[in-house]
C-alpha cells in the first residue's frame, strides 16, 4: 500500500527545514506555507520514521493533518463503496445466472422434431428461463431412447441449450420415393434419370399413375434397390369452352387457364363463336407438369 | 525524447557542448518547472527563492505551493507573474 502522510509544522527558518529535509532524502510534496511561520507538507507514509529522526532536536511542532492515497484502506473502500457494492452484485448475480438457461436451441435434422426434444427437455425439468440442474449426459440418452434420433449431443453454452440431434435413417428418408408416378396423361417431353431405372422414354404417352422411374439399379446384372432421384416433364393437351357477356382479349383467357389449369401453358388455339348476347370461345391449349422426386 | 528535449532540439542547442545552467518551462499561470535545482532558499505565498550551481531564480506569483521538490527538480503551482533569473 501507498500512501502519504501531510504535515502541519510551525516554527521559525521553515525553508531551512525543507533543505534538511530534502537533503536528508524525503521527498516533498504539496508544500504550503500559511504563514511564515506555518508549512504545511505532504511526504510518503514510509518516510515518516526518517521525518522525526531528522527534526529531533530541532525546535519545530509537527502534527500529522491528515492521511491519503491507497495506505488508507478503511478510507479507499468507503469511497468506492456503490461501486464494489455493485462489482460484488456483477460478480454473485453472474454466479447465480451461469446455470440460467435462456434459450433451447435445436440443429440438425432433428430440428424437424423440436417439440419431441422441447418435451423430454420439461421431463426433466428442463425449459426456457429456468435453472439448468439436469446431466446434459443423461438429457442425451433420454432423448436418443426417444428411438427418432440417432445422434445427440447436448452442450450449454453461456445460458443457450444447445442441441444437435440427428434424425434416424428411417426418418430422413420419409419423403423419399421407390418410384416416380405420373400424375397426369400427357407426352413426357423431357426425363432426367440420377438415380433409379427409367422405364418410359421422352416421346412417350403416359396415363394418370403409371410409373416413369422405377427404385432399381443393375449394377453387374444384379438388382439393386434405389431411392429414386429424377425429373420429368410431361405435356398435356387440353380443350376449355369459356362464355362471356363480352368480347375479351386473349390475355384474360390465358390468365383465366393458368389459374385453373398449370402455371406453364400455351395456347394453340381459340375459337370465337357470337350469339344473340353471349360470346363463346373454344380454347385449345398445352399444359407442362414438372414432377421430380428425391433430392 | 523527452518534451524538454524535444523543445532544446528544435532551437538547436546542445547541451552536451554548452551545457545549461537551468532548464524551466512556465506552464501560463497555472505553474512552472524547474530543472537543476540546488536548494530553496525561501519560500512563501508570493515569492520563491531558488538557488542554482550558480545563480538564483526568483519567482513571484500568487498563492504559490510547491507541489514536488525530489532530487535537482522543483514543480510549483500557482498563479506565477514574475519569473527572472540572476
Amino acid at each position: 500500500m501507498k500512501g502519504f502522510f501531510s504535515y502541519k509544522i510551525t516554527g521559525l527558518n521553515l525553508d531551512f527545514l525543507i533543505e534538511k529535509l530534502k537533503k536528508g532524502g524525503i521527498p516533498l510534496y504539496l508544500l504550503k506555507k500559511e504563514d511564515k511561520k506555518t508549512l504545511i507538507i505532504t511526504t510518503s507514509a514510509k518516510t515518516e520514521k526518517k521525518l522525526f529522526a531528522i527534526t529531533k532536536g530541532l525546535c519545530y511542532n509537527i502534527i500529522k493533518i491528515g492521511e491519503s492515497g491507497v495506505f488508507n484502506l478503511k478510507e479507499f473502500f468507503v469511497k468506492r463503496l456503490s461501486l464494489i457494492i455493485f462489482a460484488s452484485l456483477f460478480l454473485f448475480s453472474t454466479f447465480l445466472f451461469r446455470n440460467f438457461v435462456v434459450k433451447i436451441e435445436v440443429f440438425g435434422t432433428g430440428y424437424s422434431k423440436r417439440e419431441e426434444i422441447k418435451r423430454v427437455l420439461e421431463e426433466n425439468g428442463v425449459k426456457e428461463f429456468s435453472f439448468f440442474t439436469a446431466d446434459t449426459k443423461t438429457i442425451e440418452t433420454k432423448i436418443l431412447k426417444t428411438g427418432d434420433f440417432s445422434f445427440c449431443s447436448v452442450e450449454k453454452k453461456g445460458n443457450r441449450l444447445k442441441i444437435n440431434a440427428l434424425l434416424t435413417k428411417k426418418e430422413v428418408v420419409k419423403e423419399k420415393s421407390y418410384a416416380l408416378f405420373s400424375n397426369t396423361d400427357g407426352k413426357i417431353i423431357s426425363l432426367k434419370v440420377f438415380k433409379g431405372t427409367a422405364v418410359k422414354k421422352v416421346g412417350d404417352f403416359v396415363n394418370k399413375g403409371e410409373e416413369i422411374v422405377l427404385g432399381y439399379e443393375l449394377i453387374n446384372e444384379e438388382k439393386k434397390e434405389v431411392f429414386v432421384l429424377a425429373e420429368v416433364k410431361i405435356e398435356t393437351e387440353n380443350k376449355a369452352e369459356f362464355i362471356f357477356t363480352k368480347e375479351v382479349e386473349e390475355e384474360l383467357i390465358l390468365e383465366i387457364l393458368k389459374e385453373e389449369f398449370a402455371e406453364d401453358l400455351v395456347i394453340e388455339r381459340i375459337n370465337f363463336t357470337k350469339t344473340d348476347d353471349k360470346y363463346e370461345y373454344t380454347v385449345e391449349f398445352k399444359s407442362y407438369f414438372t414432377l421430380s422426386v428425391g433430392g | 525524447m523527452n518534451f524538454i528535449e524535444n523543445i532544446l532540439s528544435k532551437l538547436g542547442l546542445n547541451e552536451s557542448l554548452a551545457p545549461l545552467k537551468y532548464r524551466a518551462v512556465i506552464f501560463g499561470e497555472s505553474g512552472l518547472f524547474i530543472e537543476n535545482v540546488k536548494s530553496i532558499v525561501s519560500f512563501s505565498n508570493t515569492e520563491i527563492l531558488v538557488r542554482l550551481k550558480k545563480g538564483e531564480i526568483l519567482i513571484k506569483g500568487e498563492d504559490l505551493k510547491v507541489k514536488n521538490y525530489t532530487g535537482f527538480d522543483l514543480y510549483v503551482l500557482g498563479k506565477v507573474k514574475e519569473f527572472s533569473h540572476r
